[in-house]
């Protein structure tokens, strides 16, 4: 009885129930994975030691849906699309002014605790204010020098979303 | 029997007019993705490359620009009209600052502002080595503007979008 149950469930009959079984499934996994829950696989070492190079995760479009993206926040950052996308921190949000002294944020002329970074180098960055509906957005590995690491402000409707974990 | 038959060549005739469609009534944003195709192939450089090769490569991409190109790069400070002809000296200097590159393209916008100009915005991403050995792995975003001439097009300007402004 067991076997034949087995044996239906891996070699199931092709009728009409089961094909439209098969379209249903299709179409959700694609329209899931297309639309809220987009793949991505980490290439690089800016998120280090939070997230590592060749790590897995989706980006969860519907995170902002309801509530705009708040300091510290892991987002993800489009450039024409979502096929290429940055993962990176949020800093500082619309007017204020961010800055980096011997390595250290400051925002608003405060320095802030950033228990996600590990190791740091030497950043010194004049401030500067984030302009309306930007972000202003930072990897969490500062173990390398200031010019080679991507950093900046970005308009809002870029960021597609967030990783799941 | 005869219905199987009957669907059969159906089938076969569905398929040959689906893949004539595609060869031969082609629309402009199909024609512009395989000049990009076309484009990443002939930039890309393997590490065996002779002089000769490099440059008929950068023969066959000046082929490609209109009489003159505007690029302007605000990340790396160039803003600048080339005419045609000073493309190939340029593309073999850059050839030859790395030993392999290899370039692709993704997520294709496209705006057709004239009948006969397009604007097509897109993801770059450009990988190589230098000769040194040092790793170059670079997203840019850009807007690439494109003319038609006799049903063919060619690259008019290339305009980089900053992503992370500092």
């Amino acid at each position: 009885m067991a076997d034949k149950r087995l044996q239906k469930f891996l070699f199931p009959d092709l009728n009409r129930k089961f094909l439209v079984r098969i379209i249903v499934v299709g179409v959700t996994a694609f329209l899931l994975f297309k639309y809220i829950l987009i793949p991505f696989r980490i290439s690089g070492f800016s998120m280090v030691p939070t997230y590592n190079n060749g790590g897995f995760n989706f980006s969860f479009t519907l995170k902002y849906l309801f509530a705009p993206p708040k300091r510290f926040d892991v987002v993800t950052v489009r450039f024409s699309g979502n096929h290429v996308m940055l993962l990176k921190r949020i800093l500082a949000l619309e007017g204020e002014t961010i800055a980096f002294k011997k390595g250290f944020l400051l925002i608003n002329g405060r320095k802030i605790d950033e228990p996600y970074v590990s190791k740091r180098q030497s950043w010194d960055l004049v401030p500067r204010t984030v302009k309306k509906n930007h972000v202003y957005v930072v990897g969490d590995n500062r173990n390398v020098p200031m010019q080679t690491h991507h950093f900046g402000q970005t308009p809002i409707h870029r960021i597609t979303g967030a990783p799941l974990w | 029997m005869v219905n199987q038959k009957n669907m059969l060549i159906t089938a076969m005739i569905t398929a040959g007019a689906v893949i004539a469609f595609f060869l031969f009534f082609q629309n402009d944003e199909a024609k512009i993705k395989k000049k990009f195709q076309v484009l990443a192939k002939r930039i890309d450089k393997q590490a065996d490359e002779s002089d000769l090769m490099a440059a008929a490569a950068a023969n066959q991409i000046k082929k490609m620009f209109g009489k003159s190109i505007r690029i302007e790069i605000p990340s790396y400070s160039v803003d600048k009209t080339f005419p045609r002809n000073e493309i190939s000296p340029h593309v073999l200097y850059v050839r030859s600052q790395y030993i392999e590159m290899k370039i692709t393209f993704h997520d294709f916008q496209f705006h057709f502002p004239k009948e006969d100009i397009a604007v097509v915005g897109l993801t770059a991403v450009f990988k190589a080595t230098t000769a040194t050995g040092e790793r170059v792995d670079e997203i840019h975003e850009m807007e690439c503007a494109l003319e038609k001439v006799d049903d063919k097009w060619f690259f008019t300007g290339i305009r980089g979008i900053e992503v992370l402004e500092r």
